[in-house]
Formats: structure tokens, sequence, C-alpha cells
């Protein structure tokens, strides 16, 4: 796994234990939350965690998260501008 | 006023022994070790998977064991026991300050920490908004959450209530009670998990038994408490003595002034069966409410003096720490 | 017709006093008790806290009891509240053994947080001491332990913010049900490194001082503290020559059943806590003088909360305000703390303050007694709504014979 878009969807599914779901059954521009994978405010807040633990970007207001995670691709667009780490 | 009565309408466990099964009562497994977990269903069968993607294994059990003895009832209470509480999500917490500081605390572990986690994610199943408490007293939460249910039917308040116990035993809380050496004494009966519900009803029919009287206490030998619970019940012949001895003798001394004071009382054991934990209590309930309903008493339970048949009331008995609790039952005919 | 239940004695420690003549005063001058952590050993300075203002071994120290032993901070608070509940009611002339019954959640987290650095070289006796401390249940046996002989029997709910609200309604329930005399009931929490990382994972402290009820709230302030009220019937008082300070009148709990940890929008476990209150004390919704509201200040709460207290009270909405502007959401403790500043807000007939707020929410929105103002009050109200929706209102009223 070598692109930065099937490692985000693994953290994804490790972090929020989608047993059920393989890297391949997350479309890059398909919505993360409600109709898509059906993901919840909790999941995006185990997702800020895991953007600090992996990538250090800090996120102070869980609002921006919405936008974040909207899909994939604009998950991928954000860490690659943001990263620290 | 007379106070209303209070039936075990229903009861189901998950344990050491086969899940959600009475097989145990002819043919239990045999426990070894120091620690024996509980043998989990097909969780498949009862949960959706997206929904139980975040349950660590006591809510689901939790939430197992509600549902059928709920089967599709509707309760005005859901009252929950638990010593430990969701303690692999504690774990959880706590071993991750210790790797890495306060840095990354995790939201679900956190949300999923709190005892009442429990009842709450019951409730949320089975949309209820009723009547909902949780209860954390070591090895008598069970009791403290029946005597809440107890004392709000007594009262007409509500007419029938869900009452769970559950504990789990993670791995670091396990090293640490071998390392204070208050586990595997000679002996004793391993630790285990268990996860109990049970569904209270004031109506008798189909009922395993009824739950006459229960006292919780604190800094209180056996035999006081047994002198209050004479006081306030018309006893006149107790077929057996149902008590949480785990053959630990530090552990069991607490018993002997019951022993003493009901010598002529049968003594039955059900550790060795279901294993030591702090929802083991619930267990001895369980155990009981089915002898009751067949009207005998397994070998596999015996433990001392012949119980005569068909059995009809028992004395739970349960000592923890500095409280112990006694509850009556009764057989329904 | 059930017996009436009435209070006694009562007994509080929280940030702004370690009595109840100090919290009285606190209250009335509108002086907060939230500032930066002293206490607790935690690298989170952004987080202000409604800390009690004294260590453990200056409340060692005030209790007589030895530091050289391990005590949660939870057992002693408790022990202080429990302790002055116990003197005003003159518990001492009591000739039944009472029960106590405290909420906690955290218990003795804290005890197992000092721990925590040297677990991989525990001794034998330091591993006992944790797991026998650790628990809610031993916290609580501990607070009873202090007083020899004087309580038979403890028992320990743990829902969440709402505990010690769930303490207390209890306790009335068993001395109904005649299967306790007199009961102590209430709660207390020390803070922990556990819930305030926990809460901040959930992204939901304020950086600064909460704004219950504001437009701009960003979220809550954790506190710290216990209280107890002393609990009987009234008959029971009368026959032993006790003051009565308050009639508890009703009580309600109810799940909102809607999420683990967030409130639901139209706030239907609060709207339901508080009717089946007002339904138990028999009296209508215009009966009561004074919300003490749950009011953590985070988006969520509060909106949830107004609108349930809006689908009640309608347009005729007694006083609003939530003194977690003054203590820090003492979490499980949180229950029995505002009961008891409910009882000093009825005994000296004003309405306590609701600090920081500006500006209403829109909608739904509240707009909450902004200082501290003389009133007539007869039946007030008090909220405590937990995790997972277990939500509970108690209403207390004035003690007439």
């Amino acid at each position: 796994m070598d692109n930065l878009q099937d490692i985000l969807k693994q953290q994804i599914i490790d972090a929020l234990n989608l047993e059920e779901i393989e890297i391949g059954d997350i479309d890059n521009d398909a919505p993360l939350f409600g109709e898509g994978l059906g993901l919840d405010s909790i999941d995006a807040l185990e997702l800020i965690v895991l953007l600090e633990r992996n990538y250090g970007i800090k996120i102070k207001d869980p609002a921006l998260g919405k936008e974040i995670f909207k899909s994939v691709n604009v998950l991928y667009d954000y860490v690659s501008k943001n990263r620290t780490k | 006023m007379e106070s209303k009565k209070v039936y075990i309408k229903a009861i189901a466990q998950i344990s050491a022994q086969q899940p959600l099964s009475d097989d145990w009562f002819a043919k239990p497994i045999e426990l070894q070790g120091d620690f024996v977990p509980a043998c989990n269903p097909q969780f498949r069968n009862f949960l959706n998977p997206l929904a139980a993607r975040r349950m660590t294994p006591i809510l689901k059990r939790a939430l197992v064991t509600a549902k059928v003895v709920l089967n599709g009832a509707t309760v005005d209470a859901i009252v929950t026991g638990t010593g430990l509480g969701c303690a692999t999500s504690s774990e959880k917490i706590i071993n991750a300050m210790l790797e890495e500081g306060e840095a990354f605390s995790q939201p679900t572990h956190f949300m999923q920490s709190t005892h009442n986690t429990i009842g709450s994610l019951v409730a949320i199943d089975s949309k209820c908004h009723a009547y909902n408490s949780t209860y954390s007293q070591d090895g008598i939460s069970a009791e403290c959450a029946l005597l809440d249910a107890f004392a709000q039917m007594r009262l007409g308040k509500i007419s029938n209530a869900l009452v769970g116990s559950h504990d789990e035993l993670p791995e670091s809380w396990l090293k640490m009670m071998k390392r204070g050496k208050i586990v595997d004494n000679p002996g004793q009966v391993p630790e285990s998990e268990a996860s109990v519900s049970m569904l209270l009803d004031s109506d008798k029919t189909g009922s395993k038994c009824e739950i006459k009287d229960i006292l919780v206490a604190y800094n209180t030998s056996f035999d006081a408490l047994l002198n209050s619970f004479i006081s306030r019940n018309e006893i006149s012949h107790l077929d057996a003595l149902i008590t949480g001895v785990n053959g630990w003798e530090k552990h069991d001394n607490a018993y002997n002034a019951l022993f003493s004071a009901l010598p002529e009382v049968p003594q039955l054991h059900y550790k060795h069966i279901f294993g030591e934990s702090c929802s083991a209590s619930a267990l001895g309930i369980y155990a009981s409410a089915l002898c009751l309903k067949h009207g005998e008493v397994p070998v596999t339970l015996q433990h001392e003096g012949k119980t005569s048949l068909p059995v009809k009331n028992l004395l739970v008995a349960n000592s923890s720490g500095s409280n112990k609790s006694l509850i009556f039952l009764k057989s329904c005919d | 017709m059930s017996e009436r239940i009435v209070i006694t004695g009562a007994g509080i420690v929280s940030a702004i006093g370690n009595n109840k003549q100090q919290c009285l005063e606190s209250l009335k001058m509108g002086a907060s008790g939230i500032g930066e952590v002293r206490f607790l050993d935690t690298e989170h300075h952004e987080f202000p806290v409604g800390e009690v203002k004294m260590s453990n071994l200056e409340m060692c120290n005030l209790l007589g009891i030895s530091n050289k032993q391990v005590h949660s901070r939870t057992t002693l608070m408790g022990i202080i509240a429990v302790k002055e509940a116990l003197t005003q009611a003159r518990a001492d002339s009591l000739y039944c053994p009472l029960t106590l019954i405290s909420g906690t959640t955290v218990g003795g987290m804290d005890v197992t947080e000092r721990y925590l650095s040297k677990s991989q070289d525990m001794t034998q006796e330091e591993c006992v001491s944790c797991i026998t401390t650790h628990t809610c249940g031993a916290s609580t046996n501990a607070i009873a332990a202090y007083f020899g002989n004087t309580f038979n029997s403890t028992l320990t709910p743990s829902t969440a913010c709402s505990s010690a609200l769930n303490a207390i309604t209890l306790g009335c329930d068993l001395i109904k049900a005649g299967l306790a005399q007199v009961v102590v009931a209430g709660g207390s929490e020390c803070l922990s490194l556990f819930h305030l990382n926990g809460f901040k994972s959930l992204m939901i402290l304020d950086t600064e001082p909460c704004k219950p009820f504001d437009n701009n709230r960003k979220g809550l302030n954790l506190g710290e503290g216990a209280a107890f009220v002393v609990l009987e019937s009234e008959q029971h008082a009368a026959e032993r020559g006790a003051n009565v300070m308050a009639t508890i009148a009703g009580y309600g709990n109810a799940c909102d059943a809607f999420h683990q940890t967030a409130s639901s929008p139209d706030g239907e476990g609060a709207f339901l806590a508080m009717s089946k209150a007002l339904g138990d004390a028999q009296l209508a919704a215009n009966d009561i003088d004074y919300i003490n509201a749950h009011g953590t200040g985070t988006p969520n709460n509060d909106q949830s909360e107004s609108a349930a207290i809006h689908r009640l009270f309608g347009d005729d909405m007694p006083p609003v305000s939530s003194t977690k502007s003054f203590t820090g959401h003492t979490t499980s403790a949180s229950g029995a703390i505002e009961t008891v500043i409910s009882l000093l807000v009825l005994q000296e007939q004003f309405l306590p303050a609701n600090l920081n707020w500006e500006s209403s929410i829109e909608d739904d929105g509240i707009v909450p007694v902004r200082k501290a103002t003389s009133a007539s009050l007869h039946n007030v109200m008090c909220n405590s709504f937990g995790f997972g929706g277990n939500d509970s209102s108690l209403i207390l009223s004035k003690y007439s014979e």
C-alpha cells in the first residue's frame, strides 16, 4: 500500500473498527458520513484524534471535521497540505 | 396498603458455561486455571455488525441477554449492576495514558467507559424512555440493582423491570489481582466474567420464582443480617442456603456465622460452576431461580446436607469485602 | 398516600466553599470558583476547572486522619460533606443505623492514576490497595468507614453526571417502601486525568469560564466536590424533634435513549424527567418558582435542555439558572451539589445567578437569572442529566407542617 488514499482508508477502517469493510469498498469520492459509510459524530472525533496522532494535524473546532471528512479525496487533499509529520 | 409482589419472569446468562442455555444444570463445563473468560454466543445472530462495531464484549453480552429476556416486551424500568463497569474501555484509556501521556485520549473509549453505558445502550436499542439507573457496589452490584427495582415495584410505581448485572475482566486487572495474591489461592475457583439479565414482573403468570425480600448490608456480620431478615419475614422452613463460597478460606470465613446460625439448612454452592466475578451473585440468583422452577437441585450445586424436594424456598447469601446481601426466593406454586 | 420525605441535614464542599455557609456567600456575591488547575497534576492548564480549594493533605488534617494511608480525593470530599450533613441532622441522637447512598463514576480513579507510573513494579500490598480503592463501591465504603458504626448499608449509583440525584431519589424510594429509615444520600467526585482527557477528546471543554445558555457557549468546565442530604420520613423527623429544612416534593427519572453521549434535539429525556417529577409532586408547571438547570455550557446540552423547558413550561417559564458557572460541572456529584444549592436558595429565598451569560440561544433560547435576586420561592426544580441520556429531575418544597 503506497498511495496516501489507501493508507488513509486503512487507518479509518482500523480506527473505527469497520471490521466488515475493506479498502476496495470505500469509494474515493463517496461521503464517509450519513449515507456513505454511515459514520457519526463520535467517528468524526476519532478521526480528529487519528489526524493528530499520525499526521500532527491539530483540529480545534469539531465543525471543521465535517468539511474535512466529506470524502477520502477531500481528506487526502487536506492531509497533504497540512501534515507536519 | 399491601405491597405488590415481585416475580422473576425470565432470566438469561452469558458466563463461563454455555451461553443463553441451561445445559449446565445437567452437564456443567469444568472450569480450570486462574481465569476462564465468558463463552460468547454468535453475536451476529443478535446484533447488527455496523451498530455493534464500537461495542466491547461486555456491551454485546449485556445487549444480547437483555434482548433474550425482553423478547420484545417493553419495561417500566431498566436497572443495571456492574462492579467494575466497562473495564476494557477504561483499561485502554489508562494504557494509552501510560504510553503517550495526556496526548491522545480516544472519545469512543471514554464514551464507553462509564458504568451506565450498559444500561443506556440497552435503552437506546429498545427505544425505552423509562426509568434507567445503574449501581456499582463491587460484588453486590446485582443486589443493589434488584433492590431499586424491588422497592419501586413494591410501591407500585412500576409493574415490571429489566434488571441486569454485567462484568468483564480485562487483562491488566487480572494481572494486578494476581500480583495482589487475591486470585489463584489454594482451593479458589477461577475468576470469570458474567452477564445476567432478568425480567421482573408483578404478574405471576409463567414466572420462575418470587422475590420475597432483599437486604444489602455494609459492615454487618451475617448473623446480625440474618436477624434483620428474620424480623421482617415469616419463615417456617428454608430448603437450602445458596452461598457465594469461592473456596478461598480468607473470603469464605464471612459465611461461617450464617452456617452456625442455620446448622440444619443444606448448603448449595455455585461459583465452582460459574467462577468468581463482581456479577457472580447474579448467577447465584439465576441458578436459584432455575432450581425453584424445576423444584429440584442438581447434584452439581449440592455441597452439604440433603435438600428436601420439591425445593420451595431458598436463601441466597453473598459476601463481598465489607458488603453482604441476603435474597429470599420462593417458588411460585 | 405515601409518607412525605423531608431533608433534615445537608453538607457540601465545592469550588465555591467548603461548607454550606461559604457556598451560600459565594452564590450571593456572584463569586465563581472556576480558575486555573492547581491540585490535579495535568498538563492541560488551558482548561479552567472548579477545584475544591484544599489539597488532599489539608483535607486529611481537617478530618484528623492520617495521610500515610492511601485516600481517594473522592472519599475525602465525601467525608467532609457527609460530616456536615450528619452534624446538622443531629445524627448522633439517632438510635437506628443509617444507609449511605453515594453517587460516583470516577470513584478512586485518582488513586489508580497515582499507581500508574509504577504499574510494572507494584508490590503485593500496592496492588491490593489499588484494587480496594479503585472501584466506585470502594469509595462509598471508605466514606462510610470514617463514621464507624453509623452506616449499616451502602449503595453506589453510577449513572455518570446524574449519579448523585439518582442517589437521592433511591433514598426516598427505599424509605417509602419501608426498606430504609434514615438515608444519607448524595455524591462525590474528584477531578481525574481520566475524565479531564476524556471530556477533552469529546471536544466539549471550554478554554474560558463556561457560559451556560449563552449563544456563544463553547463547552463546559469540569469541577469537583461532594454534597449529601439526610433524608427521613416526616413522621420520623417529627418523632425525634429534627429540624426540617425542606420537603422532597417529587422526582422523575427518564432515559433520552438517543445517543451514548449526546442529548436529543427536542430534549425528550429531560422533558419526560421534569414531567414525571411534576406528576410525582402533584404540581402544575406554573407552581415551579425556580429551575436550577443542568446547564453544562456545551452547545448540545443547553440547546436540548432549553427545548425541553420550553416544551414543558411554554411562555410561563420560571426563572432559570445554571450554577455550574460557579462550581464547574462536578459530574457525578453535580446532582447533589445542585440539590443542596437549591435547598440554600429555598431557605434564603433568592435566585442565584447564571454567570457569563450575554445573549440568548437562537430559536429556543432561555434568558437566565443574571444576578442574585431576592424572590418568594415555594417549589424549586433541580435538573441533572447524564451521558447515555440518564436524565433526572427533583422538586424541593418549602416545609410547612
